[in-house]
Parts: C-alpha cells; sequence; structure tokens
C-alpha cells in the first residue's frame, strides 16, 4: 500500500535545489505533492476512525468538511494548503519559493496530527 | 417623541417590526463594509459582484470581516491584505480567503499565522460557520 508521506518527502527534495529553469514549477510541484500528501493522510484517517462518508461534493471539500467536525483546526490548515495548491497547479502568477515551503511545513504539521 | 438613539427593542412593538429594522439598516452595514474593504483590503480573485453574491449566501462572514484588518494588523503588522474568492477549478464550491502578503521565512509566516489563529481566528472561524479562511502568501 502505497504511503501518501513519501509525496511530502519528494515536496521537500523538490524545493532543495532544482535547476534554475525548472526552479518555479518545482516549486509548484512541491506544493502540489505536499497537498496530496496532507490530503490522502487526512482521507485516510476519516475512513479509519470515523467511517467517513461522502455526499454530492467532490472528494477535496469532503475531507475537508469531514475533518471540520472531527479536527477543525487540521480543516482550516488543510483549506489553506488547498488553496496554496490552487495557485501552484492553475494559476499564472508567480509562485515564490516561500510559498512551497510553506506548504511543505504545513502539510507536515497536518500529517503529524493525523498520525 | 421617540429617541432615533432608541433600541430597535424599544423602537418596535412587534419582533416582525425588529426584523424589518433590521432590514432596513443592512444597507448601513453594506456601505460601512465597502469602505472597510476599499480602506484596508486589495479585491484579487474577487470582484464586487461575486463577493456580494458570496456574502449574502454567508452573512456570518460580514461582522468577521469588519473586524478583521485590526486582528491581523497585530499579527502581521501593517500590510495590506488581498480578498481572494477561490474556486476549485474542479469542484463546484467556493472560499473566500484573506490573503497576508509576507516577505518574512515560511517558518515565520507560519508562526505569524498560528498567533493569529490564537488570538483571533479560531474563534472567528467559528463564528463565520467556516465560511472565510486566513492565510499567507510569500511574495
Amino acid at each position: 500500500m502505497f504511503d501518501w508521506e513519501a509525496y511530502l518527502l519528494l515536496a521537500r527534495e523538490l524545493i532543495v535545489s532544482p535547476a534554475e529553469a525548472v526552479a518555479e514549477a518545482a516549486w509548484r510541484a512541491a506544493a502540489s505533492r505536499a497537498y496530496y500528501a496532507a490530503h490522502h493522510t487526512g482521507h485516510h484517517y476519516l475512513e479509519e476512525n470515523v467511517g467517513f462518508e461522502r455526499g454530492d461534493e467532490g472528494i477535496h471539500r469532503a475531507v475537508i468538511l469531514g475533518l471540520q467536525l472531527e479536527m477543525e483546526e487540521v480543516a482550516v490548515d488543510l483549506e489553506r494548503l488547498f488553496k496554496n495548491r490552487v495557485h501552484a497547479d492553475y494559476e499564472a502568477r508567480t509562485f515564490t519559493r516561500g510559498n512551497a515551503e510553506h506548504a511543505v511545513e504545513l502539510a507536515a504539521s497536518i500529517v503529524d496530527r493525523l498520525r | 417623541m421617540t429617541s432615533l438613539l432608541a433600541s430597535p427593542h424599544e423602537l418596535c412593538a412587534t419582533s416582525a417590526d425588529e426584523e424589518a429594522f433590521e432590514r432596513a439598516r443592512q444597507p448601513a452595514l453594506l456601505v460601512e463594509l465597502v469602505e472597510l474593504i476599499e480602506t484596508h483590503f486589495s479585491l484579487r480573485d474577487a470582484d464586487w459582484a461575486s463577493l456580494f453574491s458570496y456574502l449574502h449566501q454567508h452573512p456570518s462572514v460580514i461582522p468577521v470581516l469588519l473586524e478583521a484588518p485590526k486582528a491581523i494588523r497585530d499579527a502581521f503588522g501593517d500590510v495590506r491584505p488581498w480578498l481572494d474568492l477561490v474556486t476549485d477549478p474542479d469542484e463546484d464550491w467556493s472560499q473566500l480567503f484573506i490573503v497576508v502578503p509576507t516577505v518574512e521565512s515560511a517558518l515565520h509566516g507560519l508562526e505569524r499565522l498560528r498567533r493569529l489563529d490564537a488570538l483571533w481566528f479560531r474563534d472567528a472561524a467559528h463564528r463565520a460557520e467556516f465560511a472565510i479562511n486566513v492565510t499567507v502568501e510569500h511574495v
């Protein structure tokens, strides 16, 4: 079974020393992987601990809403990370290394609390 | 003559009167809100129409927005946050974000966000029924 925390390790590696030509792409990819590490860990937590059932909403929203009932501060942080991921994956305005580092720190904090 | 400074309870004979009074004074609250947003925030991924549509759907956000500038100033200093209405590109939902720009390191930015959570946002998020969030963006 795949360990989603490996995405967090990958995110850290992507930040360290990317070639200049792909630096911003690496930071964006790091933020995206960091989000998915936290999202899947949250999803797994809900399935294992509260018999997670989705409503009509999509899976990203469903995990945030599920965590809101169980660990609301984690849900607030996952939503912050989600916004960061939307920027990384969909928005053309500059994405800095600081945003990637912020995503990794936030994701690590979420994963720690869900362990 | 009844004073115009009297409370709605004193001015209104019935609960229906009180509700009508509250509805009638909503425009004043919206004017205050527009002035506050223009003074303290920049609209980024949001326009006035989409913002007011969102606030109409989530009125509990309004008082939190009104108190946000002071709370953010206390945690982050003199900054001008953005208001972003984030729409999930893959799923059909939106969420209003206050985004605080920062040039600090990720750890320091996160520390300030944690301070904001402890001093204000943890309670404010409850009152807003989680229809608003605050985050930082490293510029």
